[in-house]
């Protein structure tokens, strides 16, 4: 999982002051590593990145979220205004505590000059991470939406306020946009941090190309392409003023209309196979699949595994203990070098009785698991067959599913297949196991 | 021949002598002056006296402070008959009147008497059900084990199970010291060996069962179920050798400790039974498939049965509202 990168103030722990010291001490060594690393590499600062951040600098704020009870900051992002009429943009997953728990939170922005106020959250693209958010005022200086589409290679400039340490501006490079993704992100190879998401990502002309939005570390980072930005600002225009929005069942509306759009696209399409064992089970289904495949065969081990994963790499973000969106499905081939059919079998139980913990919500988030284990016929073979899935709370059109499954066909081999669905409804998700357990075919 | 006897039971329920006398009236109280003493602030000094009658005797309260009962009424009488076996409540202390005639139960034998226990009594019997639990043991964790087990490692698990049923038939072999001054160590080790042997006997046997029992609910209820009587069946016979009691109070004991056991983890399931669990719980047996078959539910029919799981789902949403 990449992390997010808004800056969780609720999670530094105040040290005692032995720790405090001992924290100085690696504060000062770190501090020296990058002082080192600035003489080593000695980056060019261009007077381009100059320019622009003394031109707009005034359109870039950080986003602060309150808590109610302390009065102090619990999150902070950064966001920038788009338009005359006071409308900032920044992630959904800086605000995300105010939406899921309004009474307990407020928003406000801080200025580069150091003007505060609070603001009003108005839309939301939970799948793009996206948020619209109205400041009070108007004519102040705002930032134009560009075009997510440059040359690989090209320079481009992100704002943000990172870990809390004021208004910065950094300089990367445009890589383009992920190919084997759900949500067509920008790779930007530049160092984007917590604390600067929702962040303006620039072209040279100073028009918007991406928002910043999270970050694999050594200079790997992801923007939101503006385009999805745009989709969301015009429907926002669209829309009656003073239509009020339940975030519950418009967010629910959202990842509902989501996942069946991509299992529509995934569905109907002819599935690559690939042979594993005996059987020929599907590959990568689809492009935004990745496939990962491992394979053990050690003297000292009585039994040989062989394993395939594959998965769509792009978590949902819904809240800091809640996320969904992933699908990712596993086979194991085990055959016995050695070991009777009995004790096989224990070993494959084993296997079997992998118990998964689901670590992507709490209770306040899902039901508990419902399973039913069946005897199935797959590929003329049979099986033993588990299938579970739990009810998402707050939006009770979608659900978590498992689905496990063991052949106990062989005396010696085993082939388990499991899969696991994140965030699906109940029609769609049928349909997509069931074409799954269909795709399962034996080597003539 | 004495004419009466009287049996003294202290406030504790515990007998705690006979007196015999040949005359009447016995008196009865704290005074030195009586005929039968008693040790109990609660009995005046002349409490009551216990006369002839035509029927048997009659207890006359001497205007005693605290009065004369006749034991498990809850009214003082100023006199009461009594038959042989009557019992009367005079302060805490209860007096039960006996004529030499009255019959007694006849002697529990100390030996037991089925020819059963005399057989796993035998130190050559007692060996081999050992010995028995101790192959058992090692062949079940060699069939457990993924990997090649040394045979020390093997029985090293074995040992710790003979350990743990030596110190049970051990502290079994205590009680029947102290109550019956035998301690039968021999039968005790056999027959929690046997139940031992027993136990992995039917829960290997049961495991194709369980394998294809897919219902998690029904496996857990049927092994409590065979469990719970099965160790019934150990206490009743580590009472038989150990204590005195009648067949009755056996069940009755073994019994109700199985039923506490059973209780108890039916209770802890309805505590955890809501508590939040984020692992999908299923039956997830498996045995190799000496016997083939072929399940006639196709993957069409499957999906449409699982809509259940989903009405489940509702159903466990509904309870937790509650």
């Amino acid at each position: 999982m990449i992390p997010k990168i808004d800056f969780p103030f609720h999670k530094v722990h105040f040290c005692p002051p032995k720790f405090f010291v001992l924290s100085l001490v690696v504060w000062v060594l770190i501090f020296i590593a990058r002082i080192n690393v600035v003489f080593a590499d000695n980056p060019v600062i261009t007077d381009e990145a100059q320019q622009l951040y003394q031109q707009y600098q005034d359109c870039v704020y950080q986003i602060r979220v309150i808590d109610l009870a302390t009065g102090n900051k619990s999150t902070t992002g950064s966001g920038f205004q788009i338009s005359p009429a006071g409308y900032l943009v920044t992630n959904y997953h800086v605000l995300a505590d105010a939406i899921q728990h309004p009474q307990r939170f407020r928003v406000e922005y801080l200025g580069h000059d150091g003007a505060t106020g609070d603001l009003q959250i108005r839309d939301v693209d939970v799948i793009h991470d996206l948020a619209i958010v109205k400041r009070d005022g108007e004519g102040h200086h705002y930032l134009s939406l560009g075009d997510s589409v440059l040359m690989k290679g090209a320079r481009i400039f992100s704002f943000g306020n990172p870990f809390d340490l004021g208004m910065t501006i950094i300089e990367g490079i445009y890589n383009g946009l992920m190919e084997k993704s759900l949500y067509r992100k920008i790779l930007f190879s530049g160092a984007i941090n917590p604390g600067m998401s929702g962040g303006p990502a620039l072209d040279h002309k100073g028009q918007v190309i991406g928002i910043n939005v999270s970050t694999a570390g050594n200079q790997v980072s992801f923007l939101v392409p503006v385009d999805y930005l745009k989709t969301l600002y015009d429907k926002f225009l669209s829309r009656p003023s003073g239509q009020k929005i339940v975030w519950d069942r418009y967010i629910e509306q959202q990842l509902y209309e989501n996942q069946e759009h991509y299992l529509d696209e995934l569905i109907p399409s002819s599935w690559p196979s690939i042979s594993f064992g005996e059987a020929v089970l599907p590959d990568a289904i689809s492009k935004i699949f990745k496939c990962w495949g491992n394979s053990e065969d050690k003297d000292n081990e009585l039994y040989k595994d062989a394993q395939l994963t594959c998965s769509i790499e792009d978590d949902i973000f819904i809240s800091s203990e809640f996320s969904t969106g992933r699908i990712f499905y596993q086979y194991h081939w085990l055959t016995s070098k050695g070991l009777n059919s009995i004790r096989f079998y224990n070993l494959y139980e084993r296997f079997f009785d992998d118990r998964y913990d689901f670590e992507n919500a709490n209770k306040d988030d899902v039901t508990n698991f419902e399973c039913e284990t069946k005897f199935v016929n797959v590929a003329d073979k049979n099986w033993k067959v588990a299938f579970c899935s739990r009810q998402y709370k707050k939006y009770p059109t979608l659900y978590d599913m498992y689905l496990n499954m063991a052949m106990v066909e062989e005396l010696d081999q085993g082939l388990l297949v499991t899969v696991y669905a994140y965030g699906v409804s109940q029609p769609k998700a049928l349909v997509f196991i069931k074409k799954f357990m269909k795709e399962i075919k034996w080597q003539k | 021949m004495a004419k009466i006897i009287i049996e003294i039971i202290n406030h504790q329920g515990v007998l705690q002598e006979y007196r015999t006398f040949d005359s009447f009236p016995v008196r009865i109280g704290r005074g030195y002056q009586n005929d039968l003493i008693l040790y109990d602030p609660y009995v005046s000094q002349e409490h009551l006296k216990i006369v002839e009658d035509h029927a048997g005797w009659v207890a006359q309260d001497l205007n005693s402070k605290n009065g004369l009962y006749l034991y498990g009424h809850p009214k003082t009488l100023p006199e009461i008959h009594l038959a042989s076996g009557g019992e009367i409540l005079i302060g805490k202390t209860r007096l039960r009147l006996l004529s030499s005639l009255h019959p007694v139960p006849s002697a529990v034998s100390i030996s037991t008497n089925s020819k059963f226990w005399e057989r796993i009594d035998a130190l050559p019997n007692m060996m081999g059900l050992v010995l028995i639990l101790f192959l058992l043991v090692v062949l079940q964790s060699y069939f457990d084990s993924i990997k090649n087990l040394s045979l020390g490692k093997l029985a090293s698990v074995a040992v710790g199970v003979i350990v743990t049923v030596v110190i049970w038939a051990g502290s079994w072999a205590f009680v029947g010291r102290l109550i019956k001054h035998r301690t039968f160590f021999c039968a005790q080790l056999s027959w929690i060996s046997l139940y031992y042997v027993a136990s992995i006997i039917l829960f290997e046997f049961s495991s194709y069962i369980r394998f294809f029992t897919c219902d998690h609910m029904i496996v857990i209820t049927a092994t409590l179920i065979l469990f719970g009587v099965l160790f019934a069946v150990l206490l009743m016979g580590h009472l038989t050798m150990a204590t005195a009691i009648s067949l009755r109070k056996q069940m009755a004991a073994s019994g109700m400790i199985s039923l506490v056991i059973i209780l108890i983890s039916l209770q802890f399931h309805f505590v955890i039974k809501n508590e939040f669990n984020p692992v999908p719980e299923f039956y997830s047996k498996l045995c190799p498939p000496f016997i083939k078959f072929k399940p006639a539910r196709s993957i069409d029919k499957f999906i449409d049965d699982s809509k259940g799981l989903f009405v489940a789902l509702e159903k466990r949403k509904q309870e937790e509202k509650f």
